[in-house]
């Protein structure tokens, strides 16, 4: 008999149901392979429940040697657990490692696990440790190892720490801390997780940027070069510099997954305009980027860069708060909300570069969408709701940060709220005074990175009272069935619960999401493996320079 | 002589004490406190996190026992339940050892928050970086100015004045973000193809300067100032060349060469002479935006950078250095009076 699951244990009762729904193409591909690393099922398993070929890789050619020369933003190092963006994990990524990586396939491979165990009931994990891999102060990574980052993770009152909120079924709800007994040594590569509640979005969860395995010395140290002393990567910090540049290079020692091609990676800092990293390309000064925004692809064409497009979760909403004026009011909401036609921002604000969205942050690259119709327009509708506020006259302020792509989405949709006959102020804010009280504007534009599951961005944007729910968004009803489908690892099922969940966010308006972004990033010619990534991720040991 | 400098020395110190005390108020608004805890904690993070984040770092305590803690004036601000006080920990290994007071009165410039580390030393390379930068340009700058300023000026109305003054009026008329934008765009860039030289000036704080990297920024501040420099020499030279003891000089049968270069350039370079030693203090402030655009990162990006995140103790640590940059320019200005000037004499 074959071994379709990461760990030895029998099939999971719900993959065969899910490979079925997957070849009679009701579920995507994208969608099939989250489920079953969800599961545990390896991604062989995988690829042979769900009759896919395997790709091959093309390891032969890659060669040894050259910097990478990055143009990227370096913000200044925090806690991992607190990491609030991308790029400080790109260069920490190289140094240290992920329990489980988010591949630009969207499977997901088990890094420095080697498998997972999920019960059938979803209550109870196993996480099995990869063996054989040292910290570079020659002592093992273990399953003690693992606990002291996960309990770290579940440190809910610990400020600006997000891996709580993926972690909520293991944190005690008093204490706010690592629920009593829920992390467990089972032996020295076995921890054992007890959930409090159903969870099917933890595996995922861990392999989110903020997820990074820290060695049990570390005491949340901003140093980066003290939180990067020791680790398990391919590569050690050489220097970090805020705001300006970061260099890491190939460590002596052997690396436990094989070779790391580069010698090493410098990232620059070249500020928040992209005309600069584009003059950079043209100088000769950098080798890739991490990002290419959709209004730059011609002019870095230009350059002889190449560009890799990924369809991805990524994504912007307007979102109104709907505990301050005006938009505590429902009608208000709807009004606006139907003002705008989705497919115009698109064009407008991205070029065209992304697939409408229908105002409920769930798409058709999540497991468990449900398609329950596009977002219309409807101006009569509109009127009717606004005048039935009484609020025709009311001035409405959109604010969003000055970033092209932010900001031109945003005056898009102020000119389609204008053409309706609702009167908008425009407020665009630099980055440096937007973030100040980004989380408090009534009304304003939010950028969301996309993630694998359609619970999970629920779960992180507007559930009740979560650390990220900046529309202070709560609605029992739809916190209740959002739990319901955390529990349901049934894709079928979880479905039937989404296209409830998705019809109360939408017909609350709390949202207007008119779109789901493409993501770019380019490389020279001579850069191998680069390609892109839907969260931005660099997974750097796939690249190598040709001479 | 020596009681005009010891004036002048008197003067910086009040002015810095002045311009640091606004900077510090500024900076300590509850507004930019609340950004430093956000850049600092994290963008997410509530009223109630911001708040304890302040505590901890000492920003809850009165602000002029803050301001006189920077200066060196009061005890300097220990985390509780640690005896080492924080900002001083840079400065001693041990506890023990630890002083009690560490402000700019001992030599501590304060710790940057946006660059994770000592301010003084932020400030000394990036003020090394921007020198570089300000000599290149003062040597464009200068000469070519005068020289402009002088053909135009020694024969008012003629066809060289009029071409060179309505050039020098086109470069002081465009500001730097569009002259350095247009010659990105001709002279690097792709779209033309010339490429000639980089338009980035990045590499420049670590490979040191090349002339690829350095011509663009450059030119893009030395026409700017050159504009305005050339205008008030050749309305100085202008001037001077109406004056009697020209025309004598004239009608004594000396060349106009030797005029020009003898009698009325000497002159005529005293007006323009302050205009130059008061492009130190603007170079200063004015290479803000060259040093973004080119992503050069000397004092001006510094600057820039410092500002967005609220960095308070690297804003006080430009504020001084701009000061002194200021008022000490101005002091080598009244000397170079004197040298020009002989009937004017320092009291």
């Amino acid at each position: 008999m074959r071994n379709w699951m990461l760990t030895r244990r029998a099939l999971h009762p719900l993959a065969p149901g899910i490979a079925r729904s997957f070849r009679d193409g009701r579920v995507s591909r994208r969608e099939f392979l989250a489920t079953m690393a969800g599961l545990g099922v390896s991604t062989a398993g995988a690829f042979a429940l769900g009759g896919l070929t395997a790709p091959a890789a093309a390891e032969d050619k890659k060669q040894v040697g050259g910097t990478l020369r990055i143009a990227q933003n370096v913000r200044p190092f925090r806690d991992p657990r607190t990491f609030d963006g991308t790029e400080i994990a790109n260069v920490a990524r190289q140094c240290n490692e992920y329990l489980v990586r988010w591949n630009p396939d969207f499977t997901f491979e088990p890094w420095l696990l080697e498998g997972w165990e999920v019960s059938d009931d979803a209550m109870t994990y196993l996480l099995k440790v990869r063996p054989g891999i040292t910290w570079s102060d020659g002592s093992p990574f273990a399953a003690d190892d693992v606990i002291f980052n996960i309990t770290r993770w579940c440190e809910a009152e610990a400020p600006g720490n997000s891996m709580a909120g993926r972690m909520t079924p293991l944190i005690d709800g008093d204490t706010k801390l690592a629920a009593e007994g829920a992390i467990s040594k089972v032996d020295d590569l076995t921890v054992q997780l007890s959930l409090s509640k159903p969870d099917i979005s933890l595996i995922a969860g861990m392999a989110d940027y903020p997820g990074l395995i820290m060695h049990s010395s570390y005491d949340g140290s901003d140093d980066p070069m003290k939180a990067l002393a020791i680790t398990t990567g391919p590569c050690e910090l050489v220097s970090y510099e805020a705001n300006d540049r970061a260099e890491v290079r190939r460590k002596e020692a052997p690396w436990w997954k094989g070779t790391f091609a580069l010698d090493g990676v410098v990232w620059t800092d070249f500020g928040a305009d992209s005309t600069t990293m584009v003059a950079a390309f043209d100088a000769g000064d950098v080798d890739a980027n991490y990002e290419t925004p959709a209004d730059f692809l011609e002019i870095i064409a230009s350059t002889g860069a190449e560009t890799a497009e990924i369809a991805t979760g990524s994504t912007i909403v307007a979102r109104m708060n709907v505990e301050q004026t005006p938009y505590q009011n429902v009608a208000i909401r709807r009004a606006i909300q139907l003002a705008v036609d989705n497919g115009v921002i698109l064009d407008l604000g991205m070029n065209g570069a992304g697939t409408t969205a229908a105002n409920h942050h769930v798409g058709p690259m999540h497991e468990e969408y449900a398609d329950i119709g596009p977002a219309e327009r409807d101006l009569e509708q509109s009127r009717a709701l606004l005048a039935e506020a009484g609020a025709e006259e009311m001035e409405f302020e959109l604010l969003s940060v000055d970033e092209d792509w932010q900001r031109n989405s945003g005056d898009a949709i102020a000119g389609q709220l204008r053409e309706a006959g609702i009167n908008v102020k425009r407020t665009v804010l630099p980055g440096t005074t937007y973030w100040n009280d980004w989380t408090k504007y009534p009304f304003s534009m939010t950028e969301w990175n996309g993630r694998p599951l359609g619970v999970q961005v629920l779960g992180l944007a507007y559930r009740s009272g979560v650390a990220w729910n900046e529309s202070a968004y709560s609605n029992p009803e739809f916190d209740g069935l959002l739990d319901q489908a955390l529990a349901t690892a049934d894709v079928e099922k979880r479905r039937v619960l989404m296209a409830d969940i998705e019809r109360i966010l939408r017909e609350d308006g709390v949202i207007i999401q008119p779109y789901w972004r493409s993501l770019y990033r380019s490389a020279s010619p001579n850069v191998h493996g680069f390609g892109a990534h839907q969260a931005f991720e660099q997974h750097l040991d796939r690249v190598w320079i040709s001479t | 002589m020596l009681l005009f400098l010891l004036r002048r020395v008197l003067i910086v110190l009040l002015s810095a004490f002045c311009l640091t005390l606004i900077v510090f108020l500024l900076t300590n608004l509850s507004p930019n406190l609340e950004k430093l805890a956000k850049s600092e904690a994290g963008t997410r993070i509530t009223d109630r996190e911001v708040a304890v984040w302040l505590e901890q770092h000492g920003h809850a305590r009165p602000l002029l026992v803050r301001y006189a803690s920077w200066l060196g004036l009061a005890p300097a601000w220990a985390p509780p339940g640690r005896h080492l006080p924080g900002q001083c920990a840079a400065a001693a290994e041990d506890d023990a050892d630890a002083p009690r007071y560490c402000g700019i009165l001992q030599g501590n410039w304060g710790t940057s928050t946006v660059f994770r580390g000592d301010v003084a030393t932020i400030l000394g390379v990036r003020l090394a970086l921007t020198g570089n930068l300000m000599l290149w340009v003062m040597l464009v700058m200068v000469p070519s100015a005068l020289l402009v300023g002088v053909l135009a000026g020694m024969r008012e109305g003629s066809v060289t004045d009029r071409t060179l003054s309505s050039f020098s009026i086109v470069t002081s008329a465009t500001p730097e973000y569009v002259s350095g934008v247009i010659l990105i765009a001709v002279f690097a860039s792709s779209m033309t193809g010339l490429k000639w030289f980089s338009g980035t000036a990045g590499s420049v704080a670590d490979k040191g300067p090349s002339f690829d990297t350095m011509v663009l920024p450059v030119t893009t501040i030395a026409l700017y100032g050159m504009g305005y420099v050339a205008r008030m020499t050749r309305a100085s030279m202008a001037e001077v060349m109406t004056q009697q003891y020209i025309r004598t000089a004239r009608l004594k049968g000396v060349s106009f060469r030797n005029v020009v270069l003898k009698h009325a350039l000497r002159n005529a370079l005293i007006a323009p002479f302050t205009v130059i030693m008061l492009q130190f203090p603007w170079l200063l402030n004015g290479v803000v935006i060259v040093e973004t655009l080119f992503n050069y990162k000397g004092f001006g990006w510094t600057l820039v950078e410092a500002a967005g995140a609220n960095d308070i103790d690297l804003m006080l640590g430009c504020s001084v250095v701009a000061v002194v940059v200021v008022l000490v320019t101005q002091l080598l200005s009244d000397l170079g009076y004197v040298l020009l000037n002989p009937r004017i004499r320092v009291h």
